[in-house]
């Protein structure tokens, strides 16, 4: 049962990709998932279960169907904007749903396939995230972001007191950066040129490329302008997820990363959707581990789902007071240790917020003794 | 091309991997990383990211071949790919046999430079030792439980102090210390006054011997005054590294009110991976106090807290002032644990008068 489970993942990117096929109001099934599963997973327990699965070609279908759906979407986009005559409001529809789908469930999907240890499954991940203009993704992810977690250097991490728009912007331009840094200096300590023909990114450029051009047999410029639309939404959209998923964690330079330092959302369709990747504190840990194998961190500061969390981060009092202040609140009380908790009151302080350190809580675990 | 159309149909025999300084011989699955496969074997291998960022799992590959799931050169130097290093994390083998050897984290002590630091906190953390955390002019390498050598303007002679915090693998920008009032000291008393609040030192670093010894030895340390530096350093390097070694922590203190930076030993003990149980000792404490815990000399302690595992085996790391790392180093002995496996660093009286007498 627990394989069957993750099959919801691609059949909500092939039902979308039967809309475009289909046309007309039709094109609004891949944005429909949204709310049905905000909706759908508002109302379903959270689920703490450990995967019963333990064959890793049956678990990884879905992962792949996933992935390989992800540039299939757009070419069911391409082929519908230049068939079904769609109206101004139907292709927003198409071109909002295509994103959507291109955050969830490809963005995880890809996530899972870079961090396994294939090389046909990394280089597949590689260009499937051409979806979101981002095939150096692998580079800022593993290389920055799963070292940097909790920390100023982290392009993930928002910082307390700041909202998703201006977030958003600023992740992307750092993550980017960052991935080109990145691949930069192994080329340089390897004696390659910085900038040279084995740079990543004129491999990632080249295979945006060919796809627009795949885009433009298919549907003509108007096909390529809307699957860009698609593809720029979808990467501004993905930073939303990593706006809720590490908002305000603080952990010193260097120190080691332990559960504390991510959010959990333990949502029944959070977690079958986004292939684990919610299930956020073992991963960090244990990195090489396969989706299906990740243990939830029940003990962890609840949080809602990643529906929720998404729509409070659109409306900045409600993702300030209704979500993340209090979640903060418990964060730095229970969890967070002396020094992260000088840090995080600096943060708070910073941001204008109230002082919550001062309600005698955090006194009473500063002097506590270790012991076995 | 033949190898490769081999591998596909699985002809291949399962890669074997010899692990030293340990000895220990694994066999690895298709695809499976060095690490991976040692730490399903249960071998205490460091690591940390898992995913070839945090250089924890630096090994140098001894003999056989291994391709990089993850390109080396993200997170190794161009010196230690030339040298050989691999990451275990991102390591499978091409060839049918591989050694590889873990490094002793002193291993490659890094040389001393001159650096320009200036102090720009202080925090008291008893009556008498104060948390100073100095920025240095560039990023500082060390191995933990180094120390570094500061030379104030208008002193004639350089006070040493030991990091405090785990390393860095790119050198450190922050650096703290525990420093320890000495009554007529002509340092610490500009220092315990605020004079050298925003004042630039001179400071050479790394300097010393005192490290954590590669294997999976149990660990004693025992620690006095702010002897607690150099350990803690030691300590938090281990966990971030997972280290799997029981430890005990014997702390050595005058009064309740002489122990310090509990909050980190106590963090330290949750993410330890094998038994860490520390012990404060109080040698002064008023008989009528509330404290519940152990009193007296920290070393009438050691065979106490040392009877969980077998401590022949043990490795010792102590650090504190010199009367009570000879009282330990001779408890240490009587209790079966070899000379060459008991480690220390001596914290003595830095004044001039002291070092003259």
């Amino acid at each position: 049962m627990d394989y069957l489970k993750y099959y919801l993942a691609p059949l909500t990117q092939i039902l979308a990709a039967i809309g475009f096929l289909l046309g007309g109001n039709y094109v609004w099934i891949g944005l429909a998932w949204l709310p049905i599963c905000a909706v759908l997973d508002y109302f379903l327990k959270p689920d703490y279960s450990v995967r019963r699965m333990r064959n890793r070609t049956l678990a990884y279908i879905p992962i792949w169907l996933s992935t390989l759906m992800g540039p299939l979407l757009y070419v069911a986009l391409a082929w519908s904007v230049s068939h079904h005559g769609l109206t101004t409001v139907q292709s927003l529809g198409a071109v909002l749903g295509c994103a959507w789908l291109s955050v969830l469930p490809l963005v995880p999907a890809a996530h899972e396939l870079y961090h396994a240890r294939g090389k046909i499954g990394k280089t597949v991940a590689r260009y499937a995230q051409v979806c979101y203009l981002d095939s150096t993704r692998m580079e800022a992810h593993v290389v920055g972001h799963h070292i940097d977690v909790g920390t100023p250097a982290d392009s993930d991490t928002a910082t307390r007191g700041e909202t998703l728009y201006t977030f958003s912007p600023k992740a992307v331009v750092k993550s980017t950066i960052q991935a080109q840094q990145f691949i930069g200096d192994s080329l340089v300590k390897k004696g390659h040129a910085r900038w040279g023909i084995r740079h990543a990114l004129w491999r990632a450029i080249l295979a945006l490329g060919l796809f627009l051009v795949l885009l433009y047999g298919i549907g003509g410029w108007h096909a390529v302008v809307v699957s860009l639309s698609s593809m720029v939404v979808a990467r501004f959209w993905i930073e939303t997820f990593n706006y809720f998923q590490h908002y305000g964690q603080v952990r010193v330079t260097g120190a080691p990363i332990e559960k504390r330092h991510v959010w959990n959302h333990f949502g029944t369709l959070s977690r079958l959707l986004a292939f684990e990747i919610t299930n956020h504190a073992d991963h960090h840990l244990n990195s090489y581990q396969t989706y299906y194998s990740l243990v939830p961190h029940r003990e962890s500061v609840h949080m809602p789902s990643v529906f929720i969390c998404f729509f409070a981060a659109l409306l900045p009092p409600v993702w300030f007071h209704g979500i993340i202040k209090p979640a903060l609140r418990e964060w730095d009380l229970k969890w967070a240790n002396a020094e992260e908790r000088a840090l995080a009151r600096a943060q708070n302080l910073k941001a204008g917020w109230e002082d919550w350190f001062n309600d005698g809580q955090a006194a009473g675990n500063s002097t506590a003794t270790a012991a076995g | 091309m033949l190898k490769y159309i081999r591998s596909l149909l699985g002809g291949q025999p399962r890669p074997v991997v010899e692990i030293l300084p340990q000895g220990l011989r694994i066999t690895l699955d298709a695809g499976q990383t060095v690490l991976e496969a040692a730490l399903a074997e249960g071998i205490a291998y460091p690591h940390n990211c898992t995913v070839g960022t945090c250089g924890s799992c630096k090994t140098r590959l001894r003999q056989g071949e291994v391709k990089a799931v993850t390109d080396f050169g993200y997170t190794l130097s161009k010196q230690e790919l030339e040298a050989g290093y691999i990451l275990a994390c991102q390591a499978v083998p091409c060839t049918p046999h591989i050694q590889v050897e873990i490094p002793s984290p002193g291993a490659e002590l890094p040389s001393p430079q001159a650096f320009q630091a200036t102090v720009v906190a202080t925090e008291a953390l008893t009556h008498d030792i104060l948390k100073v955390c100095v920025t240095p002019d560039r990023p500082v390498p060390y191995v933990a439980g180094q120390y570094a050598s500061f030379t104030a303007p208008g002193l004639p002679r350089a006070r040493h102090y030991s990091f405090a915090e785990a390393p860095q693998r790119s050198g450190r920008n922050e650096l703290t210390f525990f420093i320890r009032k000495v009554p007529g000291g002509r340092f610490t008393d500009a220092l315990f006054s605020g004079q050298l609040a925003g004042k630039t030192l001179a400071m050479e670093a790394p300097h010393g011997e005192f490290h954590l010894r590669g294997g999976n030895a149990p660990m004693v340390c025992i620690v006095g005054g702010s002897g607690l530096a150099p350990l803690l350093s030691v300590l938090e390097d281990a966990r971030k590294n997972r280290i799997r070694r029981p430890c005990v922590l014997l702390f050595g203190a005058r009064t309740e009110a002489d122990l310090y930076m509990l909050d980190a030993i106590r963090d330290i003990a949750q993410g330890w991976l094998e038994p860490f149980k520390f012990v404060p000792v109080l040698s002064h404490e008023e008989p009528g106090s509330p404290w519940k815990g152990a009193r007296g000399l920290v070393t009438e302690h050691i065979a106490a807290a040392c009877n969980d595992f077998d401590c022949k085996a043990s490795e010792g790391y102590l650090c504190g002032p010199p009367p009570m790392i000879d009282a330990a180093i001779g408890k240490l002995t009587e209790l079966g644990l070899p000379l060459d496996a008991i480690f220390y660093d001596k914290f003595t009286d830095g004044r001039d008068e002291a070092l003259a007498a």
